[in-house]
């Protein structure tokens, strides 16, 4: 990682700009794309590369093939068009496919290669990937990968590589490193945190004995990758999992959030965090494994002390007392809670301060000369996400008091509101851990409440603290102005774009956040370094991949860097940063080691005759037996036809249909995912996707309309391989009792209302193709036009309709108010979600076509959370 | 239930709902009027393949819904459960695959339980409180689970004045990252109509 990929990828793609070759990528990001295109274009203006997207119809498409060039285009649409021949296989020069790592046998990218190499032996396919990791886990992953991928030359470029480190040794920069002392407080809250989490796979361990837990250790849990190895382990069987297990696993990333949060958080934003999770715990009774441990109660303990110290712990002589004299004063002043004095304060934003100042200081001494006539300094903070960075430049303009001023008014006000929060039935729970808080608790004004025998909740007026909670709610509105206020500061989002307004001389502080949608942006970081040539860099949170981009633009840049890293001594980032290193190197030594003794595919000459072969035969094999069966109507010539849904690429299915032998044809179908023959349609579920269904209701209707319009309707089950044919776990028995709403018993009813529906079970994606296969010897072809043509006509056609943007319609569908009968005419009225939550009580009436249905819908949008358990008390009486 | 399975040992697993052996029945269970089923056990059917034909042409078209059940209790069984799957598909008997016997047993407690049921269970659930209701809506975000959603809640305190704060209001709340927020905002702001 973080070794310049993309500026390989880059000068490759450079060198095929040009009309008269046609050259597809596959399988880049949106940021790796945009980029890549931004810097394409500036290279080669004549030849700008294009990219394809469902938003050009297919005719739009077919002329931008033509065209030649550099074409980005996304996997699903590339497959459609190589399968409909809109794309003239034999002008593609050759296929680029990045992040190599993530093509396995059974991804599009897979089958786009294989009807490309079918259809066109002259090609090239070049393949790249920055990720040894990938490589490291499961058996023999570097031949399959390359066998995938049709390449017969691997070649590996580590970090440690002799001709690498000779070409980065060239500058020396000078490099510091701090480590700055974790706090008494945080080494135990952390110490709580390993404790809790490998008592936690103990626990897993002892529920799940099967479970491989080489990897699974405290340590590992720190990373990642953690969770993604207990989902590949428990992928196939994940809908067999007890609640228990499942719970376990979800706190140990819970677990996990902490751990990271620990190092990244204020002390009083960590125990707000905290508390969030207590409150919700509550809320819903899910009881976690770990709240009951005794170590969680040394975490909530500790992580209280750092926010609320109990006075044995705060050590007489320390700052507080040192200000206490002059500050109060001015904190009277500026209206800042003597509480915040003894907060714990965050120790990596001393020590940002004073690196900081340092560097400034040797500014002003000696301003760098290394542009002539522009004594300009600039010094480049990373951090890890916005939040950081928005508080580092709080704290950087306000002061540590100030932020953790704000944090603890926020806290308090959130204290008041979630005791209004909690529903009824919670009471006597709360109660007990209300009693457990108020000892911990230096607030009484907080919980001046009672409880009454039938629950109904009451306030006391508060004459002893002084604060009623009227006088919450109005420094509510306060509170929030301000912290509108004061999060108003500019981020720098443009700021490579727009840095011109930081002047031309002085010192400049410029703090960035790195990591962004979901990963480390190493190109957008060596973007950002090169615009802004900063002198001094200072790593606020250690990641490897920042660390490689800076070695790399160190190398390019045009005069010396000073480098700061900042890390907490024995945080979980350290330790992270530590084992990402070591990791890096384990996963190069495994790939280089692989080569050596790995069977690299023979020419692709060779793959192809033999695959020709394999096509060729499949008929035959199965003609001995279907002669006799003597139903066969296909000869041997012809290849059978599936028609298959446009939205069915995303699953492997289709690629293993056409590696079969049978023809797919992408339709846009609106009833069914497949269409056998003209009377075989079917609906493919996987279990977790059966589950939701079933539950959703959508399963119903699609049910429903399959038996309108096909006589034999089929739901096709996919089970994992080498699991039990079963819908509930081994482990979690059935229970005595019937119980209604579970996936047994729904599909059980599903039976008894489409006694046509017929129910295939299977196990892989290969025998679902083998059934297909047999399927299809009776009955004539499936008419692609006809199967499209299905459910058109119908009333509620647009069921499935892909009119209607999905994520905001699954959200509208959940809110009270909107039925299916509606749904439809509120997305056609309204813009968004956030217009509709904010639309006046007339407007959501008209949309919901009446007032009852409307107020239901505009009540949910408006009504508060946090009076519902008073007002529903009284419901009746004050609602009518 | 069928005299011929009275040493089934699925009958004993029946508990939750009342049986009778009978003796002039062709099929081995009947669950309702329009019901009926086929039990069948794969170890079985591996020594002797052709009973199954015989049963099916004994029972006919006799009932509106034909169940096969099937219990899996050999290994590597999906060609004899495809092999089932296209006998199915001729007979118009819907396949039910069970993994152990109780579970078999349970199909067939359901099937007799539900003989009169609307759909209404399948036509989806809403979640019963309003506050959970919130938090169902709420989680039907993505990226937004459940701490976060009472979070959110507890900042906020309803949906629209989630909706009208602005990304660094929800970014200030912890737990919720950079990702979460965008996200969030991304789909409020998401046109309906593509």
């Amino acid at each position: 990682r973080g070794m310049g990929l993309e500026r390989v990828l880059l000068s490759v793609l450079a060198l095929y700009c040009d009309p008269r070759l046609l050259v597809l990528v596959i399988n880049v990001n949106q940021t790796e794309q945009e980029l890549l295109m931004e810097d394409l274009t500036g290279i080669m203006p004549q030849h700008p590369p294009m990219s394809m997207t469902n938003e050009q119809t297919s005719l739009e498409r077919e002329t931008l093939y033509l065209r030649g060039g550099v074409v980005f285009v996304t996997s699903r649409i590339l497959v459609v068009d190589m399968l409909t021949n809109r794309l003239p296989m034999d002008k593609v020069a050759g296929l680029v496919v990045a992040n190599a790592h993530l093509v396995t046998p059974t991804t599009s990218e897979a089958f786009i290669l294989r009807l490309y190499r079918h259809a066109n032996r002259v090609g090239f396919i070049k393949a790249v990937t920055d990720n040894p990791y990938a490589f490291v886990s499961g058996f023999n992953t570097v031949e399959r990968v390359l066998r995938c991928l049709w390449v017969t030359k691997l070649h590996i470029w580590p970090r440690f590589q002799r001709d690498v480190i000779k070409d980065l040794q060239v500058h020396e920069n000078r490099l510091a490193v701090f480590e700055v002392p974790l706090t008494k407080n945080m080494a135990r809250v952390q110490q709580a945190l390993v404790r809790l989490m490998s008592s936690s796979l103990t626990q897993l361990k002892k529920l799940r004995p099967s479970l491989d837990m080489t990897h699974l250790t405290a340590e590992s849990g720190l990373f990642q990758n953690f969770s993604t190895i207990l989902r590949r382990q428990l992928d196939g069987v994940w809908h067999t999992i007890g609640k228990q297990t499942r719970q376990l696993i979800k706190d140990l990333s819970t677990l996990r959030d902490l751990a990271v949060f620990l190092d990244q958080y204020d002390a009083v934003t960590f125990y707000h965090y905290l508390q969030t999770l207590r409150a919700s715990e509550y809320a819903f009774t899910h009881t976690s494994y770990w709240v009951l441990l005794d170590a969680t109660d040394d975490l909530f303990e500790f992580a209280k002390c750092r926010v609320f110290p109990r006075d044995a712990d705060a050590a007489p002589g320390s700052e507080t007392e040192k200000t206490d004299a002059t500050g109060r004063a001015r904190r009277a002043a500026s209206g800042i809670d003597p509480a915040v004095d003894r907060i714990e304060r965050n120790p990596k934003w001393s020590a940002y301060q004073e690196q900081i100042d340092i560097w400034q200081r040797a500014a002003e001494v000696s301003p760098p000369l290394w542009r002539p006539n522009q004594p300009c300094c600039r010094t480049l903070v990373l951090v890890r996400d916005e939040r950081t960075a928005r508080q580092l430049r709080a704290v950087m303009h306000r002061g540590q008091e100030y932020v953790l001023n704000m944090q603890l008014r926020r806290y308090r006000a959130w204290r008041v509101r979630t005791s209004r929060l909690r529903p009824k039935a919670m009471w006597v729970h709360l109660r007990q851990a209300d009693l457990l808080y108020t000892s911990w608790f230096g607030f009484p004004s907080l919980r001046v409440r009672v409880f009454s025998a039938n629950g109904v909740l009451k306030r006391n007026s508060t004459q002893a603290s002084g604060v009623s909670p009227q006088a919450d709610d109005d420094s509510q509105g306060e509170l929030e102005d301000e912290i509108r206020a004061d999060y108003a500061l500019p981020p720098d989002e443009d700021l490579a774009a727009n840095f011109g307004e930081f002047g031309e001389t002085g010192f400049h502080v410029i703090i960035h956040a790195y990591h962004r949608e979901g990963g480390v942006q190493g190109s957008r970081l060596a973007r950002l370094l090169l615009d802004l040539q900063p002198n001094n860099v200072l790593i606020y949170d250690l990641n490897i991949v920042v660390v490689r981009e800076l070695e790399l633009h160190a190398h390019v840049a045009s005069h010396p860097i000073e480098v700061a890293l900042l890390t907490l001594d024995t945080s979980f980032q350290e330790q992270q940063y530590l084992s990402s290193l070591r990791q890096e190197k384990e996963a190069f030594t495994y790939v280089i080691s692989a080569k050596r003794s790995m069977a690299f595919p023979d020419g692709r000459l060779g793959l192809r005759q033999k695959d020709e072969r394999q096509l060729a035969l499949r008929p035959e094999d199965q003609n001995v037996s279907t002669r006799q069966a003597g139903g066969r109507r296909a000869t041997a010539g012809t290849r059978p036809k599936v028609i298959v849904d446009m939205r069915e690429f995303r699953s492997s299915l289709p690629s293993i249909l056409h590696e079969f032998g049978i023809d797919v044809e992408p339709v846009t179908l609106l009833v069914g995912d497949y269409v056998l023959s003209p009377e075989i349609c079917v609906e493919r579920k996987s279990l977790p996707d059966l589950i939701g269904s079933l539950k959703s209701g959508r399963l119903y209707n699609q049910a429903l309309q399959m038996s309108q319009h096909y006589p034999k309707p089929i739901l096709l089950v996919e089970i994992d391989e080498s699991k039990p044919y079963s819908l509930v776990a081994a482990n979690e028995s059935l229970g005595s009792d019937l119980e209604f709403k579970t996936t047994l018993a729904r599909l059980v009813l599903l039976t008894l209302h489409f006694p046509k529906l017929r129910i295939f079970w299977c196990n892989s994606p290969h025998s679902t193709a083998q059934l297909f296969y047999e399927m299809k010897r009776r009955g004539a072809e499936p008419d692609g036009e006809q199967a499209a043509a299905i459910g058109v006509d119908m009333e509620d056609g647009h069921l499935s309709d892909s009119r209607y943007a999905s994520e905001p319609e699954a959200v509208l569908r959940s809110m009270p108010g909107v039925t299916p009968a509606n749904v439809y005419r509120i997305m056609s009225g309204i813009g968004s979600l956030r217009e509709l939550a904010t639309a006046s009580q007339d407007r959501i009436r008209d949309l919901c076509g009446g007032p009852t249905l409307g107020d239901q819908l505009y009540r949910f949008l408006q009504n508060e959370a946090v009076e519902t358990s008073a007002t529903s008390s009284a419901k009746g009486a004050s609602r009518n | 239930v069928s005299l011929r399975q009275k040493d089934n040992p699925l009958i004993k697993e029946l508990r939750n709902v009342p049986f009778q052996l009978v003796s002039d029945v062709t099929p081995d269970f009947i669950m309702g009027k329009t019901t009926c089923a086929l039990f069948l056990s794969l170890r079985y059917h591996n020594l002797h393949p052709e009973y199954i034909h015989a049963r099916i042409r004994e029972v006919g078209r006799l009932y509106a819904l034909r169940v096969l059940l099937v219990q899996v209790d050999v290994r590597h069984a999906q060609s004899v459960i495809s092999d089932l799957a296209k006998l199915c598909v001729m007979h118009d008997y819907t396949l039910i695959v069970a993994g152990s016997i109780r579970e078999a047993a349970r199909y067939l407690e359901l099937y007799k339980s539900f003989e009169n049921k609307s759909a209404e269970l399948l036509q989806g659930e809403k979640p019963a409180d309003y506050l959970a209701q919130l938090v169902t809506t709420l989680t039907t975000f993505k990226t937004i689970n459940k701490t976060d959603a009472v979070t959110l809640l507890s900042t906020f305190s309803s949906l629209a004045r989630i909706a009208k704060a602005s990304k660094n209001e929800l970014a200030a709340c912890p737990g919720l990252g950079d990702k979460k927020v965008q996200h969030l905002s991304a789909i409020l702001d998401r046109p309906f109509l593509k």
